[in-house]
């Protein structure tokens, strides 16, 4: 019974650890709907969600699970308010993608690593692009998506900087956990 | 050769489908969820109160930092501009001076032929005063989170304005918070009134910052500048709210909007109720009773039109409030 209840207090434990990254990109979307006037809006907020799915793809997986990509695509559903499904889909489609391109760009740092976040950023805003114009039924200018797709590779090594920061963190386990 | 490379490359995707299955099974779970909330959008909704409760709750700790920044930002950009800013406030000030010499003279005008014509008296309508703490504007949705929900009256349908005009309107409440759908969202319709040429037209978001002018009727000639306003056609907004003036485009005429949620700090949510005048089953036959006519008639002799009876329900209108229709 002791046995039982402290596999399952460890497991929680654990469970909360690894589910860090996902909490670290969730306050962070929070913090991004700051309504902060910053280049009077001329410049829209940057994807967090999209450049934390690509650094745990390619720098651990297991610290970002599917699960997790799916609660953060269903918060963004539910925060900008597109109908509940449409970032589901479209982080968990650019998290396979990405997982596909993993041995190309797993222990890539800098130059390397921006290059592969180009490539699933452009994934993402073509494939964003394309699911809105069929679900909204309608033609989409496509200039606020690609410049949040810019803005968010500009900022990347920012956010992997940060990223790599509570990489360190996670995989130094402190005792007991 | 070719259905070799083929083969190979679907046994790949297998092989991935196989190793993945966890999100091989939530990207089936997710194309569900789409279905149904793009199918049943009700049942999507009170989750979404839900939610907006909750980040409102968490959004709100950082609201007032927030707005103290954007007092910042917006101050160190008037620092460079100051001295031509004030000579345009002088000239502004002198030209609003003389207008409201003519705006008391014209408000005098108008209660006296209000008086003469039996005008029903204007209700003001109520509101409620709330607090933007979220803008939650992305690439497909315009809206912003306000600090008032249901628990403060607000409904779904209310329109939202600060002290320089429309903003938008609500379209889902929690408990204690609000989405408020913005008029450059591309889901956005909202009947509006061009002042001067007196044409009706629907004022269509776009998701850009210039919402376009639509089913304005044929052989239209607009003015830019002229005043955009909300109209009651539809009983959802109240009539007379400034939304911006006409500009000129060059497919079709836009709407350089009056302020946006970039600007708006604390908002008002109006409690507005479209005058439904039903009559009873006895009042119901034109021919034997006129009805109450807000002209009086030349070929009647200039009677003067019956008195509002003062059992009926008196139809809410708005006043002309000058914070909003400046």
């Amino acid at each position: 019974m002791i046995e039982t209840a402290h596999a399952a207090y460890m497991w929680t434990v654990q469970f909360c650890w690894r589910s860090l990254p996902f909490a670290i990109t969730i306050v962070f979307m929070l913090v991004s709907g700051i309504p902060l006037n910053l280049f009077h809006d001329a410049v829209p907020v940057a994807n967090v969600a999209l450049a934390s799915l690509f650094f745990w793809a390619i720098n651990g997986p297991s610290f970002l699970p599917p699960w997790a990509v799916f609660l953060m695509g269903a918060a963004q559903d539910l925060l900008s308010g597109t109908p509940l499904g449409f970032w589901v889909l479209v982080y968990l489609a650019t998290y396979g993608f990405t997982l596909t391109q993993r041995v190309f760009f797993r222990g890539r740092t800098g130059i390397g690593a921006w290059l592969g976040f180009a490539l699933v950023a452009a994934f993402a805003t073509v494939f964003a692009w394309l699911l809105a114009m069929v679900l909204f039924e309608r033609w989409l200018p496509p200039g606020e998506l690609l410049l949040q797709g810019l803005v968010t590779l500009a900022l990347y090594p920012l956010f992997a900087r940060v990223f790599a920061w509570f990489r360190r963190l996670l995989t130094t386990v402190p005792e007991g956990v | 050769m070719a259905l070799n490379s083929s083969r190979r490359r679907s046994s790949g995707l297998w092989a991935f489908a196989v190793q993945n299955r966890l999100l091989v099974l939530l990207l089936i779970v997710g194309v569900g969820l789409l279905a149904v909330s793009r199918g049943q959008g009700e049942l999507t909704q009170s989750l979404r109160g839900a939610v907006d409760d909750f980040t409102s709750g968490a959004m709100e700790v950082f609201a007032a930092p927030a707005a103290e920044a954007n007092r910042w930002i917006e101050g160190v950009g008037t620092f460079l501009t100051v001295y031509e800013e004030n000579a345009r406030l002088r000239d502004e000030n002198v030209r609003l001076r003389m207008a409201l010499g003519e705006l008391g003279e014209l408000q005098r005008k108008v209660r006296r032929f209000e008086e003469l014509l039996r005008v029903p008296t204007e209700a003001p309508v109520a509101g409620v005063a709330g607090r933007v703490i979220a803008d939650l504007s992305g690439p497909f949705m315009r809206s912003m989170l306000v600090n008032v929900g249901s628990a403060g009256g607000v409904t779904k349908g209310q329109a939202v304005v600060d002290d320089r005009g429309l903003l938008g309107r609500v379209v889902g409440t929690g408990k204690r918070s609000s989405r408020v759908l913005l008029l450059t969202d591309f889901n956005s319709r909202i009947p509006v009134i061009i002042e001067g040429a007196n044409l009706k037209a629907i004022l269509v978001g776009n998701n850009t910052d210039r919402p376009t002018l639509e089913y304005l009727p044929p052989g239209s000639r607009l003015t830019a500048g002229s005043r955009v306003l909300t109209t009651a056609d539809g009983g959802a907004l109240p009539p007379g709210i400034v939304v911006g003036v006409v500009a000129k485009g060059s497919r079709s005429p836009w709407v350089q909007l009056s302020t946006s949620e970039r600007r708006a700090d604390f908002v008002r949510i109006l409690r507005y109720t479209a005058p439904v005048d039903v009559d009873g089953p006895n009042e119901a036959a034109p021919s034997s009773s006129p009805s109450v006519s807000p002209v009086p008639s030349s070929a009647s002799g200039g009677v003067a039109p019956a008195p509002m009876p003062s059992s009926a329900p008196r139809p809410v209108v708005m006043r002309l409030d000058g914070a909003f229709t400046r």
